[in-house]
């Protein structure tokens, strides 16, 4: 195998010339590869999200250089799950969820704003286990410190196969880890309505983070697009420290629910489409149009302000400020 | 002596952490600190445990030897991309996690059993009471404590104290300093360390005096001199309990020049001659350390034996021999010159080849190598009888004598060295020196002891000090700018040592392998009056600050009291009368030596420098009356008597 493989490189490489030379500028190299995570892997691509276009159609704007580094508060959650063992076949699964705040000073060193909040339990489906196991269960595991949670979320069980419930499992241990952050987030929104904070993840779930004036959302994965599909190959386009104009998420009434753009935090040449792409979440106010565009060149301007220092080695530096990688470190830590 | 901790509630300065590739020993232990602590190599910390063992929550002190700082940076390529390749680029929004992590090398285990791995624990910054007992001083502060410098660090101002049993016997012994020359390190931290014992040495242990060489430039010079002392030095001394003050009992030796004009020291100025004494010794002082100043592969076992006998039977008693045709008394090296050449010439008289079963060839050789001494050291050896010694058997208490070497020739180096200190040995043997305890102050040991080349006198009495001076009371103070190059038995031997600021090469040496990379490279860049101290109590080394002496410095002591100058005989002969009476005149003096020769006038002056009358003016006149004593004229007589009177009248006598 090993002796093969500088051979196909050679072949991709010479096809790859070919390409260019047939096909002009629209072969674009992909860069480094990051085929699994660009597909994906396991999360369902959703369908576009009912949206309406502010000032009627897409743009591409330029977003002012930013001058100095605004977010105070970066707010981060994490998982961690183990299988600790199998009852009837049913998987036991040791969740811990957790977020944090890390505050930033004005020389740029983090901290962490009140207590971490950090969950640890026990995931199973009480469906399959049955009352008198779950109550056996309980006994045992309470009675060691460990809290035991239904993962069936009042819903049926759709499968025994072990890993649907596991999936079960780990989707019950999201839920927490969300509602961790979202409360935290509230907390922060409740403390200091203005100070700009740094949500790792969409702020649409949360009714005083959507109030609050400084709370930004930023979503990196992009398995929902906000786009229309003729106009996604503007976004491919954004190069480093360009945005697209600003679109308005609606919901079941058509009335706009969350604001939200794209942005490019760093040049994709030669690389694949969503390199430093990340997508800004704010809430909605009662503003024109220009003004919606003009917050959204000073958030985003914010958010370039981020790109450094680099968040290496996560694998996702290219759209994660250094500050919420600190966060994810600081949680892995102490959870 | 010891402040107890203070009530204030302070903050931990770190923690203590372990991992499997860098564990926690009993020795060594590691902790992280906030970036802006104020903790730095050489501080020393407390760790306290959290797990009682034995019903005893167990407390390290440690000795920061090492730190390290890094990041979450896995390549310093990140640090180029996220400033865009610009050094000053970028906007760097949030400072990268960094971590300080120090590595402290263990002081003490409270309890000192069971002794286990340092636990983790918080890490506090040590206090005076942490300090005195992390460094053991706790079992002599307030007895036998001799202040050495302040310890420094975090705000902490401690005293550190030497244990006088092991600074200078009968514990341990000796003291070694070593640092590179002109940074005020050695010779100052001498000076200073001898103000302390002076204030601090207990009256128990008995009484202590010293006897400095100075073996180079001014040094040495002014110890009676008081310095101009910043306030900061002023806060070392009252802090430490030592009097910022001159020493007050000094003397100073040196031998006289080789014109026998002056004495060969710089401390020539007229004002500080009051306690400026020569040092000269005859035939007898000197024939006992001769061997000193003889090359052994020329001195055989025939020649030592003949040397033996004359120090033994003909020096400073009445000898007489059948073939010397009566009565001799050797009393100088004038006398034993004239004793040699009547042995001489009445064996060739006597055509004999032996006298004694000694050889003629070998009295010759004798003869030439023993006379030649006086010589060889003009100024020290006389050649008539007047000595002038330093005080052994009324040395006193808290006294200074330095004698001043530095502008001596190699040979009347090793023979002062050598006489004084079997001088001070036999009276210390004794009992009967005047001190329970001498210290014996020696620079440039790199000359004096080196590790290699050949084997000298003076070494070998260096040596004698280090192994078994201890015993006696007297304790050798050795400085040198190689330690590295300097004869191990002689460091080793040394209880307590010094380090000032050291050269990298010299750190280089396998001597200092053993201190960890940061404590070097803290050594190579110490600033004057800092310190590292190693002493048998302390388990690792300890950083200390001294105050400057304050005694003036031989630089400033020369600019104020700037040596006499090269003057005429008859000025210099009259400036050091006038040290006795200070009425005497230049014309007085030449109308007085008008007559004499240059070595009666010296020999008269040294008379009345040795018995230092009341009436010097009288008694050195008088020297000279006795040669040239007044002598009633005989009526004139005709100098040629006339062939024939005349005879009546005639003219012609015919």
């Amino acid at each position: 195998m090993s002796s093969t493989a500088p051979v196909v490189g050679r072949a991709l490489d010479s096809a790859r010339s070919a390409l260019r030379e047939s096909l002009g500028d629209r072969v674009r190299s992909a860069g480094p590869d990051r085929t699994e995570a660009l597909a994906q892997d396991g999360t369902p691509l959703l369908e576009h999200a009912s949206v309406m276009l502010v000032g009627g159609a897409l743009r591409v704007m330029t977003v002012p250089a930013p001058r100095c580094a605004t977010f105070e508060g970066f707010l981060d959650g994490i998982q961690r799950s183990s299988t600790i063992a199998y009852v009837d076949g049913v998987p036991l699964l040791h969740g811990t969820a957790a977020a944090a705040i890390r505050e930033r000073d004005v020389d740029g060193r983090m901290s962490t704003w009140r207590l971490p909040s950090v969950d640890h339990a026990v995931y199973a489906s009480r469906g399959l286990l049955g009352d008198t196991t779950w109550w056996q269960l309980e006994q045992i595991l309470e009675g060691r410190g460990h809290s035991v949670r239904d993962s069936d979320n009042g819903l049926p069980v759709p499968s025994r196969h072990p890993s649907a419930l596991l999936r079960q499992g780990l989707d019950a241990l999201s839920r927490v880890r969300n509602d961790l952050e979202r409360a935290m987030g509230d907390a922060w929104c409740e403390a200091h309505p203005a100070r700009p904070l740094y949500v790792d993840g969409s702020v649409r779930t949360s009714h005083a983070m959507m109030r609050s004036a400084g709370a930004v959302g930023v979503v990196k994965s992009h398995a929902t697009l906000y786009v229309p599909d003729d106009v996604l190959p503007l976004v491919s386009a954004l190069d480093a420290g360009q945005r697209t104009s600003v679109i308005a998420a609606l919901d079941s009434s058509d009335r706009p629910r969350f604001f939200t753009w794209y942005l490019r935090l760093r040049s994709a040449a030669e690389r694949d489409p969503f390199f430093g792409l990340i997508r800004a979440e704010t809430g909605v106010r009662d503003d024109d149009a220009a003004t919606v565009e003009g917050r959204a060149d000073t958030i985003s301007a914010w958010l370039l302000a981020e790109r450094s220092p680099l968040a290496k080695p996560d694998a996702r530096w290219d759209v994660m400020p250094y500050a919420i990688r600190d966060c994810e470190v600081y949680l892995r830590a102490v959870a | 002596m010891i402040d107890t901790p203070d009530a204030e509630v302070r903050r931990p300065l770190g923690r203590v952490v372990a991992t499997e590739r860098r564990p926690n020993t009993p020795h060594e232990f590691h902790f992280w600190t906030a970036l802006d602590a104020n903790i730095g190599i050489g501080t020393i910390v407390r760790v306290d445990g959290s797990v009682a063992v034995n019903g005893h929550l167990p407390q390290i002190f440690g000795v920061v030897m090492e730190g390290q700082s890094w990041t979450d940076m896995l390549s310093p390529l990140d640090d180029v991309l996220g400033r865009d390749g610009q050094p000053d680029g970028g906007l760097m929004a949030t400072q990268r996690t960094e971590i300080r992590l120090y590595t402290a090398s263990v002081l003490r285990h409270m309890p000192d059993e069971p002794l286990q791995p340092v636990p983790m624990g918080s890490v506090w910054l040590a206090d005076d009471h942490d300090i005195a007992l992390a460094l053991r001083m706790d079992g002599y502060v307030g007895k036998t404590a001799i202040p050495v410098g302040l310890y420094r660090s975090g705000g902490t101002e401690s005293p550190v104290y030497l244990d006088a049993d092991f600074l200078l016997g009968p514990e341990a012994a000796h003291l070694n300093i070593t640092g590179v020359s002109g940074l005020a390190t050695k010779t100052s931290a001498v000076e200073w360390l001898l103000q302390s014992i002076f204030a601090h040495f207990p009256a128990d242990k008995g009484s202590v005096a010293a006897v400095c060489f100075n073996v180079k430039g001014p040094d040495l010079l002014y110890l009676d001199q008081p310095a101009t002392l910043a306030d900061e030095d002023l806060a070392i001394y009252a802090k430490l309990g030592v009097p910022a003050e001159p020493f007050r009992n000094v003397r100073y030796y040196a031998p006289y020049d080789a014109a026998l004009r002056g004495l060969a020291t710089i401390r020539s100025h007229e004002a500080l001659q009051h306690n400026v004494q020569p040092l000269t010794w005859g035939l007898k002082e000197v024939l006992q350390y001769a061997v000193t100043l003889l090359d052994r592969e020329d001195i055989d076992a025939k020649a030592d034996a003949l040397i033996d006998f004359i120090t033994d039977r003909v020096v400073g008693q009445k000898f007489s021999d059948p073939l010397l045709g009566g009565e001799m008394v050797v009393q100088t090296f004038a006398d034993l010159d004239h004793w040699f050449r009547t042995l001489l010439d009445a064996l060739e008289r006597k055509d004999a080849q032996s006298w004694r079963t000694h050889h003629v060839a070998t009295i010759r050789k004798v003869r030439n190598r023993l006379v030649n001494l006086a010589t060889r050291c003009a100024g020290l050896v006389t050649d008539g009888a007047d000595v002038s010694d330093l005080p052994f058997g009324s040395f006193t208490d808290r006294s200074v004598h330095v004698i001043d070497v530095a502008n001596l020739e190699e040979d009347a180096q090793g023979l002062i060295f050598a006489r004084v200190v079997s001088k001070l040995r036999e009276h210390l043997e004794r009992r009967d020196l005047g001190v329970n305890h001498v210290v014996v102050f020696v620079d440039e040991l790199n000359k004096y002891a080196p590790s290699d080349g050949p084997e000298t006198y003076v070494r070998r009495m260096l040596l004698d000090i280090a192994e078994r001076g201890r015993y006696l009371g007297m304790v050798l103070f050795s400085a040198q700018q190689f330690r590295s190059q300097v004869h191990k038995r002689v460091v080793g031997n040394a209880g307590t040592a010094l380090y000032g600021r050291m050269d990298g090469d010299e750190l280089a040496t396998p001597g200092y392998a053993v201190l960890s990379p940061a404590v070097r490279t803290k050594l190579s860049t110490l600033t004057k009056g800092q310190l590292m101290v190693r002493h048998p109590h302390f388990t690792q080394p300890v950083f200390v600050r001294f105050p400057r002496p304050s005694v003036l410095t031989g630089r400033l002591g020369v600019e104020r009291f700037p040596a006499a100058p090269v003057e005429e005989f008859d000025a210099a002969m009259l400036r050091r009368l006038r040290r006795f009476d200070a009425s005497l005149t230049l014309d007085w003096l030449r109308t007085v030596i008008a007559l004499a020769d240059e070595p009666d006038v010296i020999r008269a002056v040294r008379a009345t420098e040795r018995e230092q009358p009341r009436d010097a003016k009288g008694y050195f006149a008088a020297q000279f009356r006795r040669q040239v004593a007044p002598r009633e004229l005989a009526a004139p007589q005709p100098l040629v008597q006339p062939l024939a009177l005349p005879v009546g009248d005639d003219p012609y006598g015919f």
